[in-house]
């Protein structure tokens, strides 16, 4: 596989082992999105996986916003 | 969008819109909610960071996952209700398998394509900046051309130069080919030394890549969508 980028292998490749956050994707009211998952059963929005750029607008699925996010281990 | 198309309410309706919005509010506390089933009839797919492809990047890199475009591209070309797509583009680039199959993708759409250079088109993402019937670039946007590397495991054999070669072919018969630049000034482009400080290669801002003839337009997200707007109606 060739990485064609400017961006030096060492930066792209470095593995910063401090990550201890949990990227999901989910459909959340119909919208497919990454979410992070939080403690106590929550979850913020990180960014929407959508082509259409209404769902953008839509407040309840704002990049931020904190929402319930019910989960089990194998979704994760 | 669509707004002539959208039959006048009688008053019938208007009731049955009141009722909904009580409905709306006893239930979820607001009156209005984003219209079910509307589809805006321009899509947009936006390319940042690095095109991901085959193999997943260390997570504190921003990617654009080719498995999620890929699929956003067919429902583009499948759904009727969507008669054109704004490709908009602030990436370093990436995996060159990745990003030629959605600059092909795209380039394979039976309806209109627009892309936008905002920030930066670099690498790869120059492939997908042409691919598209039209293609604008911010002022301020930028795009490196420089020549793919191999990472990992190399074999100082002549064969691994042929290789390199060829994955370079396929990169630079792309562009030429959906763009207006000749493949002597590209390769020039590529090659050049003294342009940038860790590679050799060259930066092109906003009006050089047009004058280059990678990119047709300098402009903004307002002439993208105008000139979407006139090849829909085409």
């Amino acid at each position: 596989m060739i990485i064609y980028t400017p961006i030096p292998p060492e930066i792209l490749w470095q593995d910063k082992k401090e990550t201890d956050y949990r990227l999901v994707e989910d459909a959340i009211d119909g919208i497919r999105m990454q979410i992070m998952l939080l403690p106590d059963q929550t979850a913020r929005i990180e960014r929407i996986l959508s082509t259409d750029p209404q769902d953008f607008l839509r407040e309840s699925c704002r990049p931020g916003t904190v929402i319930e996010y019910r989960y089990c281990h194998k979704n994760v | 969008m669509g707004e002539g198309k959208r039959k006048k309410e009688t008053p019938g309706e208007k009731e049955l819109q009141t009722a909904q919005e009580l409905q709306n509010v006893k239930e979820l506390g607001v009156t209005q909610l984003p219209a079910q089933g509307s589809v805006s009839n321009i899509h947009c797919i936006t390319v940042i960071g690095q095109v991901e492809g085959h193999l997943i990047l260390p997570p504190q890199n921003k990617t654009t996952k080719y498995e999620h475009i890929i699929p956003q591209l067919v429902a583009v070309e499948q759904n009727p209700q969507i008669e054109g797509l704004l490709v908009i583009l602030n990436t370093v680039g990436g995996d060159v398998e990745a990003g030629l199959a959605l600059a092909e993708m795209v380039n394979g759409l039976s309806k209109p394509a627009v892309s936008i250079v905002l920030g930066g088109g670099h690498s790869i993402g120059v492939p997908i900046a042409v691919a598209a019937a039209y293609s604008f670039i911010a002022e301020t946007a930028t795009m490196t051309i420089h020549p793919i590397r191999l990472n990992g495991m190399v074999i100082g054999v002549p064969q691994t130069y042929e290789y390199l070669d060829k994955m370079q072919d396929r990169v630079i018969r792309f562009i030429k080919e959906h763009s207006r630049i000749s493949e002597e000034r590209l390769r020039e482009l590529m090659f050049r030394t003294g342009d940038l400080a860790r590679d050799i290669g060259s930066v092109l801002v906003g009006k050089d890549a047009v004058e280059a003839g990678l990119i047709d337009e300098v402009g903004g997200v307002a002439q993208a969508l105008s000139k979407l707007k006139e090849l829909i109606a085409q």
